[in-house]
């Protein structure tokens, strides 16, 4: 690691949108190494991408991400078994448990690729009781919008929680990955994950809650305030400007390797910390996703791309389709999320275009189904007004443009 | 019990041995004994204690705002009038009246305060009817409904907890998301024992899966 360190420092440094894995990789891996060694370099990187230091978010992080707060935190590497469908018990043979191998990954490119998208799917994010009775049975699971893999339970893991209990537990790949025609499309937002009906159904004892109506949004944020927010579609993480749906973080890779690292820290209650290579290795892993876009018209695309040109391109800006955010009142859709006191910026992030043909739940409260919706004239859902005036042919122009991004 | 499911329960399945911890109590109710005695928050207290076994009072000697002295059944009352559905498009709606909830005891159509209608039954009337998860039969404890439901744990009452131990209700990881989800002895190595030890009015004192105890935190559902 010493060598990588040498190519660029631990200085700062720009790792922005529109670096991707090609010609500077090896500066990113080094920044990287930096962010894994280099107490210092981590704290100047969490302070240089906070937006707004005065709301909750960043002040809990400026008060405790240092070596003597959160950097003192036991590492944590538990043993996990995959949830198997049909048994709401954990495995008894010891043989299904594992911990991540972690430590003898070398610190390349490719090998941290691999060691991301394990624990994308392996490692343990936050207890969830509920979904013993969702891995009861095939039929059950996906009532409840969780995907399967084969026989198990996708994005889920028995974990061994460090007072000894087995639990059910999420991992990034419960709420941020999709079934797709039979294949596992990681990163896609899991629109239909209703973990509001789950948790309903599990202590209030209801058979199966019809729907909560919240598909693909959860409340995340510890205000105090019901404001369940849409599941990021993650593939396009690398072309957005800015992280969380309030613009609360300024993007790059290590801003969001130190993202994962406090969502981590935070969801077990400040008991322990994730590994950093590991937390690396998740945010290297997210770096290089990349959405499918979809078939389009030849035709069509054309004067679709021009209409983008007069009607998006001056917030969602090439080649990244994102761009700076804008206020709240300006884009016009629910302020609930916007407001939160735990991430208000006063502005929405720009989200970037890229892969959004086949994204669903759109806004930042999930209030539009898809991009048809968005550009649908007669949508209850208010704001974003921006392509509502176009005439029909247009529209299809535009949304054909859309769905090759 | 369902959170009580160890480590030593996979160190047995594979040929080591040992037991899972169980616990004993009988019946439910909830006995808050606000003790107000002087104290600091945060860890000590004295008392050998580890899941389901004897308990510690933490807090240096205080008890708990929250604990369950004694298990009490639970009463069969619901409320009888019918809830008022919205007649709005787009709503997921299960039921319109308590008469459409037929499929459990006492079924109420219930609101989640979410928007979506639901029917809600009692789970349970007393502990011994939560078998299935060995815990608490919280009366009224349900999701954001007022039904009975049986929640998890390692304890019923503070008897579980051991000499001078206490038996406390806890939110789940994603906080107040849907309220009260499991009772756990109070042990020396809290952090907290109750939410007025945890600063602000968004901290709250809750056992810990990641640490195995009792500690305050903020945690909402993680994103």
């Amino acid at each position: 690691m010493a060598a990588l360190l040498s190519l660029a420092g631990c200085g700062s440094g720009s790792d922005g949108p529109g670096e991707h894995q090609g010609p500077g990789f090896e500066q990113e891996l080094a920044r990287g190494a930096c962010y894994v060694d280099d107490a210092d370099f981590r704290r100047r990187e969490l302070e240089d991408s906070l937006v707004n230091p005065d709301n909750a978010y960043s002040r809990l992080r400026l008060e405790r991400y240092a070596e003597s707060a959160w950097g003192s935190l036991p590492e944590w590497n538990p043993l996990t078994s995959a949830m198997g469908l049909g048994s709401s018990d954990p495995p008894a043979d010891a043989s299904a448990w594992s911990p991540l191998s972690i430590d003898d990954v070398p610190w390349q490119a490719d090998a941290l690729l691999k060691l991301g998208q394990e624990a994308f799917f392996r490692y343990p994010i936050q207890a969830f009781e509920p979904a013993r009775r969702v891995a009861e049975s095939a039929a059950i699971a996906p009532s409840y919008g969780f995907w399967a893999d084969g026989s198990r339970l996708g994005g889920m893991v028995w974990t061994e929680f460090p007072s000894g209990a087995l639990l059910p537990a999420y991992t990034c790949g419960a709420c941020h990955a999709s079934l797709e025609a039979g294949r596992v499309v990681a990163g896609k937002n899991n629109a239909d994950l209703d973990i509001d009906a789950a948790t309903f159904d599990e202590i209030s004892g209801g058979d199966r809650v019809t729907s909560s109506g919240r598909e693909g949004r959860l409340d995340v944020t510890p205000d105090g305030i019901d404001n369940p927010t849409a599941i990021a579609d993650l593939r396009a993480v690398r072309s957005q400007r800015q992280l969380h749906r309030a613009a609360t973080v300024e993007n790059g890779l290590i801003p969001l390797a130190i993202r994962i690292e406090t969502l981590i820290i935070t969801s077990l209650a400040e008991s322990a910390r994730p590994p950093r290579k590991l937390a690396f290795a998740l945010a290297w892993y997210l770096w290089n996703l990349e959405p499918e876009p979809q078939g389009a018209p030849p035709e069509l695309l054309s004067r679709g791309r021009q209409i983008f040109a007069g009607e998006c391109a001056r917030c969602h800006e090439p080649p990244d389709f994102s761009g700076p955010s804008v206020p709240l009142d300006v884009v016009g859709t629910d302020r609930t999320v916007g407001e939160s006191p735990d991430r208000l910026t006063g502005s929405y992030r720009v989200p970037s275009l890229r892969g959004v043909g086949d994204r669903r739940r759109l806004f930042a409260n999930g209030a539009v189904f898809d991009l048809r919706e968005v550009l649908d004239p007669s949508r209850t859902a208010p704001g974003h007004a921006f392509g509502l005036g176009l005439e029909p042919e247009q529209r299809a122009e535009l949304l054909a443009y859309l769905m090759t991004l | 019990m369902r959170a009580t499911r160890t480590r030593s329960a996979l160190a047995s399945a594979a040929g080591v041995g040992l037991l899972v911890a169980a616990c004993g109590g009988s019946t439910t109710a909830e006995s808050g004994s606000p003790d107000g005695s002087a104290g600091v928050g945060g860890a000590g207290g004295s008392g050998a204690a580890d899941s389901g076994g004897t308990g510690g009072t933490g807090g240096g000697g205080r008890v708990p705002a929250k604990h369950r002295a004694s298990a009490t059944a639970c009463d069969d009352v619901r409320p009888t009038d019918d809830p008022m559905v919205p007649d709005a498009a787009g709503l997921p709606v299960e039921c319109r009246s308590h008469a459409d909830c037929t499929q459990g005891k006492n079924g109420r159509c219930s609101s989640y305060g979410r928007g979506s209608w639901s029917c809600t039954y009692d789970e349970c009337f007393t502990d011994s009817d939560c078998a299935a998860t060995g815990g608490v039969c919280a009366c009224e404890g349900g999701a954001r409904a007022d039904n009975n439901a049986c929640l998890s744990g390692n304890c019923r009452t503070d008897a579980d907890c051991g000499n001078a131990g206490y038996c406390s209700p806890t939110l789940g990881p994603c906080g107040n998301y849907a309220g009260v989800t499991s009772y756990y002895c109070h042990t020396p190595q809290d952090e907290c024992l109750d939410d007025g030890d945890c600063g602000g009015a968004l901290g709250y004192c809750a056992y810990s899966d990641a640490a195995g105890h009792f500690k305050c935190s903020n945690a909402q559902c993680v994103g």
